[in-house]
């Protein structure tokens, strides 16, 4: 509003630090062979989810792999789990059933 | 037109604002800094007094506050603290419940992005109590208490402004709760048949402590008929004890008894102690597996958090040790008492709250 008057005040946000940018790894153009990774969170919904989804790529993908790695519900994943989905996966796939 | 200035790293950021107290709350409300309730404007000068009053230094930073990280600096949660309306009498509590919060115990990443709608409690117990004037008798958790409005506020900010705690977006909470606007209360010591709370964690009487918890809002337990504290105690346990809870099996259920003072008169005349009390609670506060539906029974089976070698023929507990029971007095004369659920995967953090130039509470 014209004329309206002001008052200079503090900002109560933080700068939060700036995450960093991660190029992904190029899809392989087939699973056949690969290993998967699954990343859930242990929840009994999560379990169930990622069994059925192991189930239906079996049926689909030759010889494949899977190697999992859980996390406890209310926390972040261990760096030294995702270090090691990172290094023995050809892809990883991730989510969370609640 | 908001304006910033300064964009160095060590400067402080302003942004020129509306000095009209209702297009001002607009503004910060839109910016996404407050709830839409007038605030008091963080000026410099009011920063400054919130500091100064116990001689700190603003660049101190206390923490990372998660989700996002932000640096819990005393500045910052001091433009917090003015904007929510702190005295500045009463910041060092604000400053100790966040140093409770960032404790790895408490589990604050948990407790800021989780679909429960758990929320910092704060129990305030010892002399502080009285300065701050947050001592109350009847409606001791409900409005009209200035300290515990503004510092229960003051939290709410600090956990959205500089945890980076944004609903929908990093803090996945479904329903929320009113508790989270603000949810202090203060232990009425003078009233409480049983030594203070903070005393039991391991203080002394003398000092002034917070306790955070990761807690939903309060649940009224009416009792206006048992004559024993055996039977009243019988109806606090089936009422504390649901298929719901948070608390129901977890690994880290502390649920709070916030006992009114006439409940807690007849449990101590037939012989309950806080003990006493928290190991029948451990027994008693249970649901049945017989009770269950069974995909909640094959839904605790499944889980690998739940420790079922506690599981009895009375049911599944909501603590996992009768110490994990939080009971204490508060509240003024009637036969009710309120019972606060927890998270379940965070435990309550103690700090004293520590004053260098302690003024009575203008507020």
């Amino acid at each position: 509003m014209l004329g309206e008057r002001m008052v200079r005040v503090r900002v109560p946000v933080a700068e939060f630090p700036a995450t960093e940018a991660i190029k992904p790894r190029p899809l392989p153009r087939t699973l056949d062979g690969t290993t998967i990774g699954i990343l859930n969170n242990q929840k009994p919904n999560a379990t169930e989810l990622f069994s059925a989804i192991e189930a239906e790529l079996r049926r689909y993908v030759k010889n494949p792999t899977f190697v999992y790695r859980m996390k406890s519900p209310p926390s972040p994943a261990a760096v030294a789990d995702l270090d090691h989905l990172v290094h023995v996966s050809d892809v990883v796939l991730v989510g969370s059933g609640d | 037109v908001t304006r910033t200035v300064g964009d160095q790293a060590n400067e402080p950021r302003v942004i020129d604002a509306p000095e009209s107290p209702r297009a001002l709350a607009r503004r910060f409300y839109e910016l996404g800094y407050s709830d839409g309730l007038p605030i008091i404007p963080p000026t410099d000068e009011a920063v400054h007094e919130m500091l100064e009053r116990h001689g700190l230094d603003a660049t101190l930073t206390i923490g990372r506050l998660p989700p996002r990280g932000g640096a819990a600096t005393l500045d910052l949660l001091a433009i917090n603290a003015v904007m929510a309306g702190v005295d500045p009498a009463a910041f060092p509590l604000v400053i100790a419940a966040v140093q409770a919060l960032l404790e790895p115990e408490f589990n604050l990443r948990g407790v800021q992005s989780t679909t429960h709608p758990c929320s910092p409690l704060l129990i305030v117990s010892g002399p502080i109590r009285h300065p701050l004037r947050l001592i109350r008798h009847s409606n001791a958790l409900g409005d009209g208490n200035a300290t515990a409005a503004t510092v229960g506020r003051a939290m709410r900010f600090i956990l959205r402004n500089i945890g980076g705690a944004t609903p929908g977006v990093t803090d996945l909470v479904t329903q929320g709760s009113p508790a989270r606007a603000g949810f202090v209360v203060a232990e009425n010591e003078e009233d409480s048949p049983f030594p203070p709370y903070h005393v039991a964690r391991g203080f002394t009487q003398t000092q002034s402590v917070v306790t955070t918890f990761a807690a939903e809002g309060p649940h009224n337990i009416n009792d206006h008929a048992s004559n024993s504290g055996g039977e009243l105690a019988l109806v606090i346990a089936r009422s504390m004890a649901t298929m719901g809870t948070n608390d129901l099996g977890r690994p880290n259920g502390n649920p709070v008894l916030l006992l009114g003072p006439e409940h807690a008169a007849v449990l101590h005349r037939d012989g309950f102690t806080r003990e006493t009390i928290q190991a029948y609670l451990f027994e008693h506060a249970r649901v049945r597996i017989g009770d269950m539906p069974p995909d909640l029974v094959r839904w605790f089976e499944l889980r690998e958090d739940v420790d079922r070698s506690l599981w009895t023929e009375r049911g599944v507990p909501i603590a996992n040790r009768p110490g994990d029971f939080h009971v204490l007095v508060v509240g003024g004369p009637g036969r009710h008492s309120c019972h606060v659920p927890s998270f379940g995967y965070s435990r309550p953090v103690s700090k004293q709250i520590q004053f260098k130039n302690l003024v009575v509470c203008e507020c």
